[in-house]
């Protein structure tokens, strides 16, 4: 009997053509979209590198130079995708890839609309976790509520459990059909991806651990689904009825509930404007120090506590450049503004995160679709992360540049002082590094615990539908 | 082979099986006759265990199918009013399906030789099920019932919808397996076979089995009246009818 009705499922989709071309139809809408994905990912990779390059080439071009023009001049930050945004972009598209780098200016957050929209964002793109988290289950309900629940309408299942098939054993194989073209989406993507990425020989491999855990999530996911199908249809004593429950699920799991989160997410915990956060970090700014005024108050204490320290009558006389140590105290004061109103904007977004973390527990497509952008490392703690690594990095150069205006062999006032070209070369390029999978996986653990749940209750539900079918307290 | 002992079975506030008792052994055909709702379906679902007495006890052969219907099962052959099969399927394919489902799959060949046995030709045999006949696919139906060589074959309302030519083959092939030793519960309305097909016939109105007697001993006449008397006697005095 093992795999007969598996057999079936799979001979009735191959000859109803209408299921044939959906089958047929989503798996080229699967290929052509992972394969594109990993095609426009090696050309992205290949123009950031180039542009990374260019960026490189124009900060050691400038030779010997002013060290607080340089600070001006500035650099550039560039995150790249990683290889696993070519399953799941996630939030990147909306988040940006590129931080300019400066003196006494961080890089400007840009999160409001991608916080809050961050699961519908989904539905702004095209790559293959969409097509696997939204539009395979839907695949999924046109091919699988149809074939029990047509069974028991039509008699089918009477006659097949007659035959001394027991329920369980019709419902597991429905179960392991439906499962079964899903993992074959699921193994075809990865195929398909690690194919193109051979071919067009790009040099960053999907990584091992990631890629396991990401097929492992949608596993338990696409488990989830095909329990559910196959749940609902030994429940249900129509076809019409099992597909109009499944298609009412698919619309709440993958629209509603990720809209109505984002938007209760955002009324609990609202983030400011971008205008009204600038406008606050720019007022908290000129509260301190203004490292250009030679007016300012604050500095003028500095001076002359300087002045006392090394027994000179004028700036001009100390054995550094004031400019340089003014221009520091000036970016420690702005980082401490920006840590404090970004810390705020920080917490209000590990809240919001939270928050819908925990209606993840209600919904497994919210599950997933976090867990997915998280091992793909395209969610808000990534792009949270390298805006870190980048203001740190920001801060190092900057500090270093202050100091070899400083201690260089300037004095104040001297804006006409040049640093060699060997001290710039001498300061690293901004390089990313990825989170590890621990620290990606830190905040996954609700969607780990509802992909387990739900995955439990519907197997229990699909479990409890057999024994009811075989004591004949369900219809068949 | 089948046993009822005082069964009862009850769908909230109707009684549809009402302490049945009934007894048939090998090679032993029985022919349940009633209207519309007299309680013939349900006797046949409490035999396959898709439904439990409320009262009274079951037996097919020694097992009960409300505590082991699978067991139960696998001592049966089922050919409902209308074999639902596979649509996209060949009757062969559909044959060989429902063999390979109950554990005895069936090699190709024998799978055709068993339906041309049942009346279906080769050419009908390879053919989509969704082009056939009421009558070609309680053919299958009996080519699957045939296949599982069943020792209690239990035919709900089969012969209805079948033009004459196609239910005198059915009753013949029926008569087949009976003399092989099958036992048989055939619910029908058509008093004809019934009485035709010899054996014992019953007549059940409102869950009770109020007349069995055997068709031997009756002509089609006779049949047709005892059955009218019972469809027209007031509820009250349908229990006075029992034998």
């Amino acid at each position: 009997m093992i795999g007969a009705i598996t057999r079936l499922d799979a001979m009735n989709w191959w000859r109803d053509r209408r299921l044939a071309g959906l089958l047929i139809t989503v798996t080229i809408a699967l290929v052509m979209v992972t394969a594109w994905s990993t095609f426009g990912d090696a050309g992205q990779h290949d123009a950031q590198h180039a542009a990374s390059e260019a960026a490189r080439d124009q900060w050691l071009g400038q030779g010997d130079a002013n060290p607080h023009g340089m600070a001006h001049f500035g650099d550039f930050a560039f995150r790249p995708a990683g290889p696993m945004a070519r399953l799941d972009q996630g939030l990147q598209a909306r988040l940006g890839k590129v931080l300019f780098l400066e003196g006494h200016r961080q890089g400007v957050p840009m999160h409001t609309d991608a916080t809050r929209a961050g699961s519908v964002a989904r539905f702004a793109r095209l790559d293959a976790a969409f097509l696997l988290q939204t539009i395979v289950p839907l695949l999924l309900i046109f091919l699988g509520a149809t074939n029990l629940a047509s069974d028991r309408e039509s008699g089918r299942l009477k006659l097949t459990l007659v035959q001394g098939t027991s329920a369980h054993g019709v419902l597991v194989e429905h179960f392991i059909s439906l499962l079964g073209v899903a993992l074959a989406m699921l193994l075809m993507v990865v195929a398909t991806s690690l194919l193109t990425s051979t071919l067009l020989a790009t040099n960053e491999p999907l990584a091992p651990g990631r890629l396991a855990l990401f097929m492992l999530a949608h596993t338990l996911y696409f488990t989830i689904i095909a329990a559910g199908i196959t749940a609902a249809t030994a429940w249900l004593s129509s076809a019409r009825a099992a597909l109009l429950l499944l298609l009412a699920a698919w619309v709440i799991a993958t629209a509603l509930l990720p809209r109505a989160t984002a938007g209760l997410a955002g009324a609990l915990y609202p983030l400011p404007s971008q205008d009204a956060f600038q406008a606050t970090m720019s007022a908290a700014r000129e509260a301190g120090p203004d490292g250009h005024n030679p007016q300012d108050a604050e500095l003028e204490r500095l001076r002359q506590e300087m002045l006392e320290t090394h027994g000179v009558e004028t700036v001009e006389e100390l054995p550094l450049n004031f400019d340089g140590i003014a221009m520091q105290v000036d970016e420690e004061f702005g980082n401490q503004v920006w840590d404090e109103h970004f810390g705020a904007l920080r917490e209000i977004m590990s809240n919001q995160v939270a928050f819908g973390s925990g209606l993840a527990l209600l919904n497994p497509f919210q599950a997933i679709d976090g867990l997915s952008m998280a091992l793909a490392g395209t969610d808000l703690a990534h792009d949270l992360a390298f805006q870190q690594q980048a203001e740190q990095h920001r801060r190092a150069l900057v500090e270093a540049l202050n100091r070899e205006h400083a201690y260089g062999g300037s004095t104040s006032g001297d804006w006409s002082f040049t640093a060699e070209a060997e001290f710039f070369a001498s300061l690293s390029a901004f390089e990313h590094e990825t989170p590890s999978l621990q620290e990606a996986l830190r905040h996954g653990g609700l969607a780990w615990l509802s992909l387990l749940l739900w995955a439990s209750l519907l197997i229990f539900a699909l479990r409890v539908g057999a024994d009811r079918l075989e004591r004949g307290t369900l219809s068949c | 082979m089948f046993e009822a002992n005082s069964v009862t079975r009850r769908f909230g506030a109707l009684t549809a099986v009402n302490q049945l008792n009934l007894s048939i052994a090998a090679g032993e055909l029985f022919c349940l006759l009633g209207a519309n709702g007299a309680g013939k379906t349900t006797t046949i679902n409490l035999f396959l265990g898709f439904l439990t007495p409320d009262e009274g006890h079951i037996r097919v052969g020694s097992i009960d199918p409300a505590t082991d219907p699978r067991a139960a099962r696998a001592q049966l052959a089922y050919i409902p009013e209308n074999v639902a099969l596979y649509p996209q399927l060949s009757g062969l394919e559909n044959l060989e399906l429902f063999c390979r489902m109950g554990g005895t799959p069936l090699q190709s060949k024998a799978a055709l030789a068993l339906l041309e046995r049942t009346g279906l030709t080769a050419i009908e045999a390879h053919r989509a099920v969704n082009g056939y006949s009421k009558g070609m696919r309680q053919k299958v139906g009996l080519a699957i019932a045939y296949a599982r060589k069943a020792k209690g074959l239990l035919l709900d309302e089969p012969l209805s919808g079948l033009d004459p030519s196609a239910a005198s083959e059915f009753c013949d092939e029926l008569e087949q397996l009976r003399e092989h030793g099958a036992a048989i519960l055939m619910s029908t309305h058509d008093l004809f076979r019934a009485r035709s097909l010899g054996g014992t016939i019953g007549i059940m109105r409102a869950g009770r089995l109020v007349e069995v007697l055997q068709a031997s001993d009756v002509d089609g006449r006779e049949l047709e009246q005892i059955y009218l008397r019972i469809m027209r006697a007031k509820p009250a005095a349908v229990t006075d009818l029992r034998p």
